[in-house]
């Protein structure tokens, strides 16, 4: 505001009139002037964030089927790997039990078992995680165009 | 990877898991069978163990022939297969009973999957090795227990 100032008293330097009606002059101008520069600059970050989240809600309505299918694969593998730890191992542990198997030879099966179940689940797991960042990726950099394009409108 | 492939390759990895369940939970013959043959001898236990986790490695080859393949899936898919098997390999090395033919039967996929990665296409000749190994692997391992099961 300092630089405003500095312009109108240098427009009024060679006007010749009150001192005490030139500060004031000086004063009201500086006011009136930096209310419309706040207003205009207030108004453009508006738009330009308003432009942003209509952009991303758009993007977001584009990307609705994949977000849904990222979600779902996501929940079935983590449902999966629930059950298999509550419940279906316990299964496998109760059916070698049920047969007989020695308990030693049992628990080495069963150790080779969630040791290839779970890799496998981590390996859905790992394909399913870059889907989706390369997913969140491609939103980023269509928003970012998005914003780029509004600025440049 | 396109989402096509990611589904395929999902999907192949959900059926080898339910594979390994219905095995077990419906006490498969030949798993509950060598449990018991074998249950005092540590080796022989540990070369039947090593011989259906390789079976259940290449029931995920067998898997990828009913899917109309592609380059992308093939490709994708022996990256996958690449780590899966790295894994078996880690855990081979760190076990007491660590078999030389489980090694090299993991080796020899190895080899072949890293080939097909580095030249960065699907080569058909080399996608039907790896599935003829299937029945390679299941005799080799029978051999080896034959001969282990005779020298003692």
């Amino acid at each position: 505001m300092e630089e405003i100032s500095k312009v109108i008293n240098n427009i009024l330097k060679d006007v010749e009139m009150d001192d005490n009606a030139k500060t004031l002059l000086v004063r009201n101008l500086e006011s009136t002037l930096k209310e419309k520069v706040d207003l205009s600059s207030l108004k453009t970050k508006l738009e330009i964030l308003y432009n942003y989240e209509k952009n991303y809600l758009e993007l977001v309505k584009e990307f609705k089927e994949e977000i849904k299918f990222a979600s779902s694969i996501q929940e079935d593998l983590r449902k999966e790997r629930a059950k298999f730890f509550a419940e279906t191992l316990k299964e496998v542990q109760s059916t070698l039990k049920d047969s007989q198997v020695d308990s030693a030879v049992a628990s080495n099966w069963v150790k080779e078992l969630v040791s290839s179940y779970t890799k496998s689940l981590d390996l859905s797991g790992g394909l399913i995680e870059e889907h989706t960042l390369d997913m969140i990726g491609k939103i980023r950099q269509e928003a970012k165009q998005e914003v780029k394009k509004s600025k440049i409108d | 990877m396109d989402k096509n492939t990611l589904i395929d390759i999902l999907t192949i990895l959900k059926k080898g898991r339910k594979k390994l369940l219905y095995d077990f939970i419906n006490e498969k013959t030949d798993i509950f069978e060598a449990m018991f043959k074998y249950e005092d001898d540590e080796q022989l236990m540990s070369l039947v163990i090593d011989k259906y986790f390789t079976e259940y490695i290449n029931y995920h080859f067998e898997l990828l022939k009913e899917i109309q393949n592609n380059h992308n899936l093939e490709i994708n898919f022996s990256k996958v297969m690449l780590e899966f098997i790295n894994h078996f390999d880690n855990l081979n090395k760190n076990s007491r009973y660590s078999e030389k033919l489980y090694y090299k039967v993991l080796q020899d996929k190895k080899n072949i999957l890293e080939e097909l990665i580095s030249i960065g296409c699907s080569d058909r000749e080399k996608f039907n090795q790896l599935k003829y190994i299937y029945q390679k692997d299941k005799r080799l391992f029978d051999r080896e227990i034959k001969l282990v099961g005779e020298t003692k």
